[in-house]
This record gives structure tokens, sequence and C-alpha cells, in this order.
């Protein structure tokens, strides 16, 4: 009986949920991303009591992992997504008997799918686009159309800027395809570079995204859409050329609201 | 409450200068446009360099191509004669000339290859002079050194009683190397010129446009802004107007205008007010003033508005220059009030 109903509950658990990480180039998406991964695997490993785990599944993740956090530990930043990348995480669930004996693991596949912000320009709004990025952008929008959830990038001190007019086709042509022709359950806004931000404590990038993109915005308050301001690397510092660079001594323990939408996306509670 | 730091600034305008320089990259604006932030990036590193005393002191290398009297020069600088001059190409060995008044004399210091360190008081100018002949030049009878330092009061050098260190450099001959022994010096002179924060840049005034000098300045030099030094002029025969004009045009100079020199006239009390010393110092000292964040800073938001004015689409976004603007406000002192000043002059520009 007991067994059944594990298997049952391996069943629900395993389906794979796949998330794709969308925005522009130089918007911090891979950036944000290892950092978070990062520091959900320490809670996680920190935490043994929750039952929960966090690992990279196959080699070609972890190698992109590490290579990405041990650039910034060395004071750079990891190199540029030139390629899609698919990026597969377990999340292990331990099943105990009264809190005490272990009876089984539950292993969850999340899959997160990291393109370059190129794909995402060729996809959306701007045909134009180098005809390079033509396949990986078909393949984007195939991702999409089987996600569970996506991550919107939002580069912040672009939006600060003011309102860009290639931006705004991008984001409505975006969210119009994942209104009309995916299964997207959740949709998570992630403002990257709030550490750019802490001269002006105000600052509201939300605020802003409604003013400025308010077609994107009346959509994005329909899917109920999760927002996130968000500093992956903390005190950047600046090398001589002047090139911003992570901090000596870069743990992701510096971070703002890194963990919390991964969290939210995947309803974990940390 | 923590003490403001007059760096903040420099470091909030080197992240604007390089974010615009990428995107100049990107927009292929024209090559001029992008030298003058490539030049503006590099004086900023300059002034960075003397950051938190990673350098205490202003190092001041004088740069060329073999036999363009840079040792000639310094000895002018020096009010002495101790640096090795000769008819044929001498200087091995890099010299750093710096004050210390608590030396009686001369002191020089040799660095050997096999990694002894050696001291050695010297009482006369020709004594100083030998010995860096013997470690330090081809005439030398000994193996060159890896490094001389000459130190003592020099109360005549206005550079060094700034605080200025001066480097003489082995001629770097770029454009021909005709045997590995040249290219070699070249290579100490040009690993000189990385931790150099201001560098003079001769040239013989009989010999304006040579191409060692092109090649060296177009390769190596230009790109640093340095101060165009024309030696020798007492050896121009022609119109000096026309001299001006032809370094102007060798070396595609828009802002800067050469200074020239005769340290032969120099060494004369007769010549000494024609030599043109006085103003080649003065403007040596202008520029190592220029290298300080307080004095640097003014002169650094003039020189980007010029490299990137008419051309908006290469200038950061709002945050950046609210961010630099924010540091100097911080600072509330008179040299930030100045460049505030300047940049509410410039609203748009500043994104303000």
């Amino acid at each position: 009986m007991i067994s059944k109903a594990i298997k049952f509950v391996k069943e629900q658990l395993t389906a794979e949920p796949s998330f794709v990480f969308v925005g522009p180039p130089a918007s911090g998406k891979t950036v944000y991303f290892t950092c978070a991964m990062d520091r959900i695997k320490k809670i996680l490993s920190q935490s043994p009591a929750c039952g929960l785990s966090l690992q990279t599944e196959d080699k070609k993740t972890l190698k992109r992992h590490n290579s990405s956090i041990s650039a910034m530990k060395k004071g750079g930043w990891p190199p540029k997504t030139m390629a899609a990348h698919k990026l597969y995480y377990l999340l292990t669930k331990k099943i105990r008997v009264g809190g005490k004996f272990h009876l089984a693991d539950i292993d969850t596949r999340l899959i997160y799918h990291d393109y370059p912000g190129e794909v995402f320009e060729k996809a959306f709004g701007d045909e134009n686009a180098d005809p390079h990025w033509e396949k990986e952008a078909k393949n984007l929008k195939t991702d999409l159309q089987t996600a569970h959830g996506v991550f919107l990038v939002i580069d912040t001190p672009k939006l600060h800027n003011g309102e860009d007019e290639a931006y705004n086709l991008q984001l409505f042509d975006l969210l119009k395809f994942i209104e009309n022709e995916t299964k997207v359950k959740r949709i998570c806004v992630i403002f990257t570079k709030r550490d750019l931000f802490r001269r002006d404590p105000e600052f509201d990038p939300k605020q802003h995204l409604r003013l400025l993109y308010d077609d994107a915005w009346s959509f994005l308050e329909r899917s109920k859409a999760a927002f996130f301001f968000v500093t992956a690397v903390s005190n950047p510092g600046s090398d001589l050329d002047g090139n911003l660079v992570p901090p000596k001594g870069f743990e992701t323990s510096q971070s703002e609201n890194l963990i919390e939408p991964l969290a939210w996306a995947l309803k974990l509670q940390l | 409450m923590a003490t403001p730091d007059p760096y903040a600034p420099i470091i909030k305008l080197a992240v604007l200068v390089n974010l615009a320089r990428e995107r100049a990259r990107q927009a292929e604006l024209p090559e001029g446009r992008q030298e003058q932030l490539q030049i503006l990036a590099h004086r900023i590193h300059r002034i960075r360099s003397l950051q938190e005393g990673k350098d205490t002191k202003i190092r001041v290398g004088v740069f060329g191509a073999p036999k363009r009297g840079k040792s000639t020069l310094l000895n002018a600088l020096l009010g002495e004669e101790l640096m090795p001059t000769a008819q044929v190409p001498l200087s091995t060995t890099t010299i750093e000339i710096e004050r210390d008044t608590s030396i009686p004399g001369r002191r020089v210091i040799i660095d050997h290859p096999s990694g002894r360190i050696e001291e050695r008081d010297c009482k006369s100018a020709q004594e100083v002079a030998k010995l860096l002949e013997t470690y330090g030049s081809r005439r030398g009878t000994s193996e060159s050194a890896l490094r001389l330092r000459l130190k003592g009061d020099f109360p005549d050098c206005k550079i060094l009683a700034e605080g200025g260190v001066l480097l003489d450099t082995p001629g770097a001959e770029v454009a021909f190397e005709p045997d590995k022994k040249l290219a070699a010096e070249a290579q100490r002179a040009l690993d000189a010129l990385k931790s150099t924060h201001l560098v003079l840049f001769c040239m013989r005034a009989d010999q304006i446009g040579s191409r060692s000098d092109s090649e060296l300045y177009e390769k190596h030099v230009r790109s640093l802004a340095p101060v165009h030094v024309v030696t020798m002029k007492d050896k121009y025969e022609g119109d000096i107007g026309n001299l001006i004009d032809d370094v102007l045009k060798n070396y595609g100079l828009t802002q800067a205008e050469p200074t020239l020199v005769s340290a032969h006239q120099a060494m004369s009390d007769e010549t000494l007010g024609i030599s043109g010393m006085a103003q080649f110092e003065e403007k040596v000292l202008r520029e190592i003033g220029r290298i300080t964040p307080e004095h640097g800073l003014l002169s650094c938001l003039r020189n980007f508005e010029l490299a990137a004015e008419d051309f908006s689409e290469i200038r950061p976004e709002r945050i950046h220059f609210m961010n630099l603007y924010g540091e100097i406000e911080g600072l509330n002192n008179d040299w930030s009030s100045e460049a505030i000043k300047h940049m509410r002059s410039k609203p748009e520009f500043w994104k303000l």
C-alpha cells in the first residue's frame, strides 16, 4: 500500500517542470540564475531538516555552474551566453514516515533554458535582427510553448532610462505569445542590478514598468505575475579600465532578494 | 560618519567612459572619436592607479626612439650631467630618479641580474654618470643591471620636488628591430611605459615624422595621452611655425601642442632663457596636477563631453550619470562644487 502511494506521489512530482529565462542581451540572466541556484543549493544543504536538496543533474550543467561561480569569485563574469543551454537540476525530497524513517527519495527534474539575449530580440519584436539567431529563435518559442514558467529578466538601468520603443514591441510580442500560444502557469519578472540604485531607495521598477509599458503591464497583472528587484552581485567594484566586476571574496550570500523569485516559481518554502 | 573618498567620482566616471567606449565600438563611431574616449580612459586609469597608495608617487617617463635626446633632456631638468649621453644609442636599463632629502649627495642603487642589490654613494656627478654608464649602457663593462635607481636631494628639479619620479628609458626601436639586443631594450622601455603615469614623448626637431618615431607613437604611445616634446630645437634651421605644423600633421594632433626645447641651450646661462625648458617644466607640472582626483576630475568631465557630444547613442543609462553626480555632490568641497556647477550647466548632456 505504502509503495503504491509513493509511486503515485513520484508520478505527480516527476513532471519535469521547465522554465525559460528571457530578456535582452546583458540584462543579467546568466549571472542571476547562476547565483540564485548556488544560493539555493547552499541553503538546502545547510538545512537537512527540511528534507530537500538541490543538485545539478548532469556533468555539463555542473561544469557550467562551477565555471560561472568560479569566474565570479575571481573577479570576472561568466562568459557571455552565445548559444542556448539546457540546464538540468534535481530537486530531491526525502519521504519520511513520522518524520523519522527515510522511505524514499522523490526527484523533481528542473529544466532551465538559458538563451542569449539576441535570440529573444530575434524571436520577438525585431524581425530584422541578425538572421544567425533564426533557428534558436524558433527553439525558444517551442520551449516557451511547453514551459511551466517564464522568468522575464529586465535590465533595471535600461528601464530607468526611459521608454524604449523597440523594447516595448519585444515585450508586447513576448507576452502576447505567452498568453495565446503557451501553457505557462507562472511568470516571474526579475528586475536586476538593484545595487546601482542604492542612492535612490524609493525607486520602484514596478511603477516604472507600469508607466512606460502599459500594455505589457496589463498582461502581467492579468496573469498574476510576481515581481522581484534583485542584486545578484552586491557591491561590484570597478577595475582600472572601468569594468564593473564582482568584489573580492564574492559570495552569493551577499546578494539581495536572490532566491525569492526561484522559490516562488518552484513553490519552495525556504 | 565615513570620510568621503575623493576617488569615488573618478571610479564612477571610469564606469561611464567604459560603457561609452563599448557603445562607440558597437556603433562604429569614427575612429578619432573612439580614440578620444580611449585617451580619456587612460587618463582616468592613471588617476586611479594612485588610489589608496598603490602608487605613492607620480612616475614621469621619458620615452622615444633611440637618439632622441632623452637622457640629455633629463640632465637639463636635473641641472647636472648625471645621465650618460653619447653619439651612439646607449641606455639599456630604465633609470629611476627620485628625491630623497635624507641622502647627502647622490646614491645609485643597482639591482643586479643575480638578485643582489647594491647601494653606492657618489660624491660627484661624474661618479654617478660613470656608474650609470657601467651598469645601464652599451658602453658599460659590466652586465646591465635589471633596474637602476638614483636618489638624492636634487633641489633644482621642480618635478622631483613635487613628488614625481623621473624615468630615463632605453630608446625604443620598434620599427626596424635590427638585432635582438635592441628589441630587448625596446621591450624594457615598453614595460616601463606600463607603469608610467605621465609619458613625455621625445622627437627630434630635425627628424620629425621619421618611421621609428611614427611606429612607436602609433603602436604604443598615442593612446597614453603623452606630452609631446620636440628636442634639439636649436638644430632646426627653418621657421619654427613650420616645425610645429610638421609635428601636428605627422602625429595627427588636434588638441595638444608640442613643446619645443633645447637641452643644449639650457646648459648655458646665456641661452637658458630661449631654451624652452622653463615652459616645458611648467607644462609637466601642470600635467602632474591633472593626475590627482581633485584637478583631474573636471578636466576628465570636459573631455568626456567633447568625446560624447553629438553621439547620444553612446551615452550610458541615466543611473550611471546619477551615481556619478551623487558621488561628486557627496564630497562637498571646493573642487567638487566646481564639478557640480559644470555638470549643472549642461543638464541634458549629464542626464540631470
